[in-house]
């Protein structure tokens, strides 16, 4: 049998069949808890920012146009609802707690090289301003393309790519500042 | 081509802007210097590794949190009739999507506020402003009633907000001149009063009074008022006035001064 595709079930949402945004909930919640982790490094407000998302998503089903841009639209509510609780947060771009090692590898010794590498690069992903690295987060991490995140940050695909091309640049220079290296 | 026009170039080729010309010179340059090919290779397993990070994985407390949140929302909307949601729907499927209809949509209602809102809210003010002269009017005829001297001062004051002369509160100026026991009550009603010489009743009315007075400030004030409003039958009046002993000298004085004056 065929996965319905986003548009298909937010469509039967739309149409009162509430359960089935369940069925997003599972395809999306990590994704975008990820997302919210990677952009605040705080777990229990990434999940109430799920949480947020798909109640917003409820609420306001019926503004969503079925042109296959479920994503875009989801990370729209998303941007929307991290603005919202901006104002809570005392956020820092600081280097990431020992909570935010992934906790499915904490316990594999073998892979030691490869988690700091890993954490080494959340420190440089978290050092950079809000704007860059969420624009490397949703273009690599989330994997949207550019054209989504033009529209969702509401600019040119040019702007979106330069814009990648500027975190890339800063990401290098924290990572090996980081790392103990000079940057050539 | 410098190492750091190599190095933008290499940025470039990441999100697939480069044609394959451009490439084939940055290409040349990387090959040529190896300091540019380090950084080219840092930024190439930065870029990879940014796709490969691993997820995190949100605590098992999420997953029934949100059920349960969607159990609840169901709950609530089985118990509730449908009609605001199907009027949300409604209103939402002629809401335009694009940007520039949204424009031409809020331009459109602009304009109709333009020329809708200036009749509308003439005719608010205008109700309005009948409200408010009808309270006031109301107000002043029940001060005027009231025990208290300083309330009924306070009744004669309200009259001066009254924009238009209402019968009803005349009436009521004329008969606390008239009959009001305190002085000063009577002097603020002369006063009042004075504003509305426009009108024949109420010089009459003024006249008229005149012989019910027992105080000379208010006697004064009359003669006063009913001067500058050149009042017609004034001057038998105040020559009547002038000759009368039994009122109080400075009353005549007044009265012979108001004879002097053009009537």
């Amino acid at each position: 049998m065929n996965r319905p595709t986003d548009d298909h079930l937010m469509a039967r949402v739309q149409d009162g069949e509430i359960a089935q945004l369940g069925v997003l909930f599972e395809r999306y919640h990590v994704p975008l808890y990820n997302y919210f982790v990677r952009l605040t490094s705080d777990r229990v407000e990434s999940e109430d920012l799920v949480q947020e998302v798909f109640l917003r998503m409820m609420k306001y089903r019926h503004t969503y146009r079925a042109q296959g841009q479920f994503t875009c639209w989801m990370y729209q509510i998303a941007r929307n609802a991290r603005g919202d609780h901006f104002h809570k947060w005392k956020r820092e771009a600081a280097l990431p707690a020992e909570d935010s090692i992934p906790s499915g590898q904490r316990d594999e010794s073998d892979r030691l090289e490869e988690r700091q590498e890993h954490q080494l690069l959340l420190a440089a992903l978290a050092r950079l301003p809000d704007d860059k690295r969420e624009v490397l987060l949703l273009s690599r991490y989330q994997q949207l393309k550019y054209e989504e995140i033009a529209q969702l940050l509401g600019c040119t695909v040019a702007a979106v790519k330069v814009r990648v091309h500027r975190a890339m640049k800063d990401l290098r220079a924290h990572y090996f500042e980081l790392s103990g290296g000079q940057v050539s | 081509m410098n190492c750091e026009g190599a190095l933008e170039l290499f940025l470039q080729s990441l999100t697939g802007d480069l044609d394959s010309d451009t490439r084939a010179t940055m290409e040349a340059h990387l090959a040529a210097c190896s300091q540019c090919r380090e950084s080219s290779d840092g930024l190439l397993s930065l870029w990879d590794e940014l796709e490969a990070l691993p997820q995190e994985t949100p605590s098992e407390a999420l997953r029934p949190r949100f059920y349960a949140m969607l159990h609840d929302w169901r709950t609530e909307k089985q118990s509730r009739p449908r009609l605001r949601e199907r009027l949300n729907g409604w209103l939402a499927s002629w809401w335009p999507r694009q940007p520039v209809f949204q424009l031409g949509l809020a331009l459109a209602l602009l304009a109709a506020g333009f020329v809708l809102g200036p009749r509308l809210r003439r005719n608010e003010l205008a109700q309005l402003r009948n409200e408010i002269q009808s309270t006031r009017r109301l107000a002043t005829i029940s001060m005027l009633q009231q025990q208290s001297p300083s309330q009924r001062l306070q009744g004669v004051s309200f009259s001066y907000e009254l924009q238009e002369p209402d019968p009803d509160v005349i009436q009521a100026l004329l008969l606390t001149l008239d009959a009001d026991a305190n002085v000063n009550v009577r002097l603020a009603a002369v006063d009042a009063l004075g504003q509305f010489t426009d009108l024949p009743e109420v010089r009459r009315g003024l006249l008229d009074s005149f012989q019910s007075q027992t105080s000379p400030l208010v006697q004064i004030a009359l003669i006063d008022v009913l001067v500058q409003a050149h009042a017609p039958d004034l001057a038998a009046m105040l020559q009547r006035v002038a000759q009368d002993p039994k009122l109080h000298e400075s009353v005549r004085q007044r009265a012979q001064w108001g004879l002097q004056r053009p009537l």
